[in-house]
């Protein structure tokens, strides 16, 4: 059994217990479990202060005994095009299709990454509003 | 009295227009000629015919027997034009259109070929008794200044080192003054002149407006003297100073938002207030077919800045191809004061007055802002915005910035505004779980009637590759910069919905409900 407690940001695997905000300074915001895999996409805390916050990898890749595979999600962006500016990004949604981890961003983009190793597959501009 | 000496033949047989007898036979001609006549037995010049029949002439078109000294009479030269058409006989038809005396005359004589044009071209494009009278005015005022000097001279204002205060305001400091008894002229710190008038002079004489100043305005206190104003702000040339008492900011609108009422003040040229330490200049046609007293009931004006001094303009209407800062002088503790409010990039907006509130519209008429009790909002849902923060866009500026925002698809029409929130605000947004949080939102009151998922996106040209399932309610923090205006028509939708953008970062934790399409519609 797995057991996730949203408030206190805890993640109970069969042995040993996750406190996910101590260790990686994000709160748990969407979970995924597919295949016997936890996929996690956290951000900055809601209700709370979150000091030193940084925009870092934000999808986590878990197995079953809690070992952590792979972090992944951020982009680093050009934005506004041309501007010389470029922004690391962290996926605002999360999702799994065709068996690929499919990201949002909130600033209009999307992406597609390997499931099994996280490694960026192509991303791109959604121009949907 | 005819020209050199009275004879004929001292004219050398040379077209000219003299004084006396041959100036007024002129001003006859041209006279009529300008009101579309045609003269007889004339030639032309710059379309205007006049009569040679009886020309009394001087060489070389100078100033007649009295005027030698003031001007150039040997060699002949003729600085804008040929030997008919030079600048002298220019003068001297300007002189006869307008009716000008002797001394006024005689100063337009002296004039650069610059100035003579300008007059020439001013009446040629402007025909009508309201400029026939500002130009008039205007040469009339120079005439007096004319007269000043740093240089004592017998009959001639002496501008003396002796500072001081127009009517003890201290955003009216002077370093000269001088007077002849009649007027006094002040040389003030900004550089501008500053000369006032016992008696109304012709740059207002127009009629009922020049009847109504005497018997509210003029009085035996000087401040209730006639106020004229020459600067670069005003293109050195005068313009009328409302400049009333110490503390009488509001009494000097209320006497320019009377003349806003009046149709006589439409085309009657500048006028000048002080408010703090910004000037106001206002033309005549600032205010027409505006309100405008009713701004001043509401206790706000907006402002553009003038580039290259404290000078404002009331933003009634404009079309910019620069950034232009925008002021707004509101209305606090009696007084005015103005504050920056934004800026106009590369639109043209107007303005109208409903309710005591200022709106600014876009070209199609939609409601891009307004000021209602010196608070600024955005749109017709009235959100606060940010002092300072707003900017009025065209479309290509808001949909370049668009694009460069990846939304290649331009998805604005019209006019837009750039703006941060002074407040939380309340959003939704249609969605599907793949993209919840995106830039694009609208407000509930645009959406709540509709019926359906086609309807919204007609209005807001969602495109049917967009995936919609759900609604989200967001609630969008303080301080957040945003973008809105009217959606393009796109993908075969007719757009026209009123969305906004919101510019950065949006976090799905701003989300505070959401609903399926069926519970949202229903």
């Amino acid at each position: 059994m797995i057991k996730i407690e949203f408030v206190t940001n805890n993640i109970y695997f069969e042995d040993k217990c996750l406190m996910f905000h101590n260790i990686f300074n994000k709160q748990i915001r969407d979970v995924i479990y597919l295949n016997e895999f936890i996929f996690i996409k956290a951000g900055r805390r809601i209700h709370l202060p979150n000091d030193n916050y940084k925009f870092e990898e934000n999808i986590f890749k878990f197995n079953n005994e809690g070992e952590l595979l792979y972090r992944t999600g951020m982009l680093r962006v050009e934005y506004p095009i041309g501007s010389g500016v470029f922004e690391d990004w962290e996926a605002s949604n999360m999702s799994i299709v065709d068996n690929q981890l499919y990201l949002g961003y909130s600033k209009g983009y999307e992406a597609w990454f390997d499931i099994e190793t996280g490694e960026l597959i192509k991303a791109q501009p959604e121009n949907r509003k | 009295m005819l020209c050199s000496g009275g004879t004929n033949s001292s004219c050398n047989g040379k077209p000219h227009i003299p004084e006396g007898i041959c100036f007024d036979s002129f001003q006859h001609c041209f006279g009529d000629s300008y009101v579309g006549r045609t003269c007889t037995g004339s030639f032309s010049s710059d379309g205007i015919s006049y009569d040679t029949s009886n020309s009394h002439n001087t060489d070389g078109g100078g100033g007649g027997t009295s005027d030698n000294n003031d001007v150039n009479t040997s060699p002949v030269v003729y600085p804008c034009g040929d030997e008919i058409h030079n600048c002298t006989k220019k003068a001297d038809i300007i002189a006869s259109i307008l009716g000008l005396s002797y001394d006024e005359r005689k100063w337009l004589r002296k004039q650069s070929e610059e100035t003579i044009l300008f007059y020439e071209n001013y009446l040629d494009t402007n025909l009508s008794i309201e400029a026939e009278n500002w130009a008039k005015g205007q040469i009339e005022l120079e005439t007096l200044e004319d007269k000043f000097s740093k240089t004592p001279t017998t009959g001639k204002i002496t501008l003396t080192y002796n500072p001081g205060k127009i009517n003890n305001r201290d955003d009216q400091k002077y370093t000269h003054h001088g007077t002849n008894a009649v007027y006094n002229v002040y040389h003030m710190e900004d550089g501008s002149r500053v000369m006032d008038s016992p008696t109304p002079l012709h740059l207002n004489s127009d009629g009922n407006l020049t009847a109504r100043w005497t018997t509210e305005a003029a009085g035996s206190s000087p401040q209730d003297h006639y106020w004229y104003i020459k600067s670069p702000e005003t293109n050195n040339q005068w313009a009328s100073y409302l400049l009333k008492s110490p503390t009488s900011t509001a009494d000097e609108l209320s006497l320019l938002f009377q003349l806003g009422l009046e149709d006589l003040a439409l085309t009657l040229g500048t006028y000048v207030i002080p408010v703090e330490d910004f000037k106001i200049i206002f033309t005549g046609s600032d205010f027409n077919g505006q309100p405008t007293s009713r701004w001043l009931a509401a206790g706000m004006l907006l402002m553009e800045v003038v580039p290259g001094g404290k000078m404002l303009k009331p933003l009634v209407k404009t079309s910019k191809v620069v950034t232009t800062p925008l002021k707004i002088a509101v209305k606090e503790g009696g007084g005015y004061v103005v504050k920056s409010l934004g800026k106009v990039v590369n639109v043209e907006i107007t303005t109208s007055v409903i309710n005591d509130a200022i709106q600014y519209l876009s070209e199609t008429g939609v409601e891009l802002a307004r000021v209602t009790n010196n608070v600024l909002t955005v749109s017709k849902h009235k959100i606060k915005a940010k002092t300072g923060s707003l900017v009025f866009m065209g479309e290509k500026e808001i949909n370049a910035i668009m694009k460069n925002k990846n939304y290649i698809d331009a998805p604005f029409k019209g006019a837009a505004t750039e703006f941060v929130s002074e407040q939380p605000e309340q959003f939704v947004r249609f969605h599907n779980v793949a993209n919840p949080d995106r830039p694009f939102m609208m407000k509930l009151s645009d959406v709540e009637n509709f019926t359906n998922l086609d309807q919204v996106r007609n209005a807001f040209s969602l495109n049917t590759s967009n995936i919609i399932d759900k609604v989200s309610f967001f609630t969008i923090p303080a301080g957040k910069k945003m973008y809105a205006g009217t959606a393009n028509d796109l993908y075969g939708f007719s757009g026209g919905g009123y969305q906004f953008f919101i510019d950065g970062y949006i976090d799905d934790a701003w989300i505070s409900t959401t609903k399926t399409l069926t519970d949202f519609f229903n």
